[in-house]
């Protein structure tokens, strides 16, 4: 029972690769992805505001008033400056930020998400400008219920400026790859194991596996009743075709302390030497 | 082979990969060393092998998933498109630009046509009924009017240059900007943009020439409103592509239509936007500047306006026929 399915066409992209592989790229649903444009417009703006304050702030203290005061201290060039920054992020914060981090702004970053080509490649500066040049009319203020209606209804989760530029937005989940190696890094308990009669015997689905290796990961968080539960259900799943074979009534078959121990055993022994060379 | 035993023979490809994944998504590509790069690229492709291998023999596992999240991490990086240079910006403004706008000519003839009938309107009812004004100009700008006042000269003796002219461009380059992105409007909001461009700019010539002040207008206009205005109307001419495409997609689905033209019509409206900074200057530090003779101004813009058009019409000629033939 894996949690996502990777081969489920809803929600997905398939993209063959030029190597002739096909990635399931998971595509960013409503959720995430106004999670990321509103971690974007809370930066945005309380840049600007935290900018514009202290401009205020230091003006008045030094008794500064740009109209009278004229160009002393460089105030023209703080106002030109704040000119600027208005317009960079009413503009241009989001295509800047697209493309210089290959599909992300800092919320989309924060959201894990990113944006990509149709065919899974990475976004040109044009693509970054074109889908972000038309969020007045998609993603601006009131305006953004039509860019949400648009992801949610259409097929591949694209506001009016995706379908103009051709892209897609995917979600990443970067740290599977360290708790897959976590398990597989449990110490191998091969030459002690005290059911290695009983492992050799047994070989499991992949599904078990993955099942077994969720368990081991996650048995720290669960609290005992269920720890021991779940535990004696799964080895129970496991064991009850090896009770069925033939020859198995001297087998010693572990007790309930011995669970984890035997669980653990089965996949360090799984992750022992292939028995055959991989084709 | 077991999922585990898979994992424990390939993990250190993996771990590997994914290290330089990490620092190339914390710092882009330039972070990695030439090797480190090569490594990446070598590293992503054996990666694409277990993959498939993972897609045969572990259908619906969690190993499937991990690899296909990190191969689909990496392939954004490992096939970049092209990097933008100095080169490739200068190719754009001196050939793309110039191509894309001659391409979609008809787009900007229309675009000029409904700003010119616009004007014609406004001054045609300014000359009819001068209340008329009222409905588009501010009343503040009406008094300066009725009082033979330049309300550019009050504007400019209170902000500064440098600082006006910030403010101009910035507020030209969000119109330009607003024109595309309402193309998707059907056209509709571009319309009403040049539309309103085109009657303010008709009523205020009309209600300037009523009180004699039509030779101070121009004095003040000329150097920057020719460019101004074109680039404009070029901005509203991508605006009406993307219109276009959605009322009428031709031989193309809807969806189609729209990349198609909207990867065009863009290439247009960032093409305008330095040359509404280079007007923003001008209109800020030349156009106000008493010391310089109306006479020197009309040249100035008849010459920048000679400039965009020749550029425009007669630019990367030679490069977009050998790129026909080759």
């Amino acid at each position: 029972m894996p949690l996502t399915n990777p081969e489920a066409p809803a929600f997905h992209e398939t993209v063959e690769t030029p190597e002739q592989v096909r990635l399931h790229l998971e595509l960013a649903g409503l959720g995430t992805r106004s999670i990321a444009y509103i971690l974007d417009t809370l930066l945005r703006y309380g840049v600007l505001l935290a900018i514009f304050v202290a401009v205020v702030l230091v003006f008045d203290v030094f008794q500064i008033h740009w109209e009278t005061t004229g160009d002393r201290f460089g105030t023209h060039l703080i106002l030109i400056i704040l000119t600027l920054l208005y317009f960079f992020m009413e503009w241009g914060y989001f295509a800047m930020f697209e493309w210089l981090w290959t599909g992300q702004t800092p919320g989309k970053r924060a959201a894990r998400i990113r944006v990509l080509k149709d065919g899974g490649g990475p976004i040109s500066f044009l693509d970054a400008a074109l889908r972000n040049l038309v969020r007045i009319i998609d993603s601006s203020g009131p305006m953004a219920a039509i860019g949400m209606m648009f992801i949610f209804f259409s097929k591949k989760n694209k506001r009016p400026g995706d379908l103009l530029a051709r892209t897609i937005v995917v979600r990443e989940h970067p740290r599977t790859l360290m708790q897959l190696l976590a398990v597989s890094d449990l110490p191998p308990r091969i030459p002690d194991d005290p059911f290695i009669d009983l492992i050799r015997r047994i070989s499991l689905t992949s599904d078990q596996h993955d099942l077994i290796v969720r368990y081991l990961l996650r048995r720290d968080q669960l609290d005992s009743t269920t720890r021991a539960r779940l535990c004696g259900q799964i080895v129970d799943a496991i064991l009850n075709p090896v009770r069925l074979q033939p020859n198995s009534e001297h087998l010693s078959l572990p007790q309930e302390p011995d669970y984890e121990r035997f669980l653990q055993g089965l996949i360090a022994v799984q992750a022992g030497p292939p028995p055959a060379s991989r084709p | 082979m077991t999922p585990t035993q898979f994992i424990h023979t390939h993990k250190e490809h993996w771990q590997q990969l994914e290290s330089l994944l990490v620092k190339t998504e914390r710092c882009r590509l330039r972070a990695l060393t030439r090797t480190e790069l090569k490594r990446l690229g070598q590293l992503y492709r054996i990666l694409t092998t277990d993959l498939a291998y993972a897609q045969t023999n572990f259908p619906h596992s969690d190993l499937l998933l991990t690899l296909n999240q990190l191969a689909s991490r990496t392939h954004p990086y490992v096939y970049r498109g092209q990097s933008f240079t100095f080169a490739g910006v200068l190719q754009f403004f001196r050939n793309d630009l110039p191509q894309t706008f001659r391409a979609n000519v008809h787009y900007f003839v229309l675009s000029a046509t409904i700003f010119l009938v616009a004007a014609a309107l406004g001054a045609i009812a300014v000359l009819f009924n001068e209340e008329a004004a009222g409905i588009i100009i501010s009343p503040k700008l009406i008094d300066y009017i009725h009082r033979h006042e330049m309300w550019t000269e009050h504007f400019f003796s209170v902000i500064p240059s440098s600082v006006a002219s910030t403010r101009i461009f910035t507020n030209n380059i969000s119109v330009a900007f607003s024109a595309f992105a309402l193309g998707l409007t059907f056209g509709v909001g571009t319309f009403i943009i040049i539309t309103i461009n085109g009657l303010m700019l008709g009523c205020i010539l009309m209600l300037c020439a009523r009180y004699s002040m039509l030779g101070p207008l121009l004095e003040f206009i000329t150097a920057h409103g020719v460019v101004e205005i074109s680039t404009i109307l070029i901005a509203g001419a991508a605006g009406l592509m993307v219109g276009t495409a959605l009322l009428n997609p031709g031989n193309h689905t809807r969806r189609d239509a729209l990349a198609v033209h909207g990867a065009d019509a863009v290439k247009l409206v960032l093409g305008v936007a330095p040359i509404l900074v280079v007007m923003g200057l001008v209109e800020g530090f030349i156009s106000p500047q008493p010391a310089i003779p109306a006479e020197l101004k009309m040249a100035l813009g008849l010459f920048l306006g000679a400039l965009l058009y020749l550029h425009l019409f007669l630019s990367g000629r030679k490069s977009s026929t050998t790129n026909r033939v080759s």
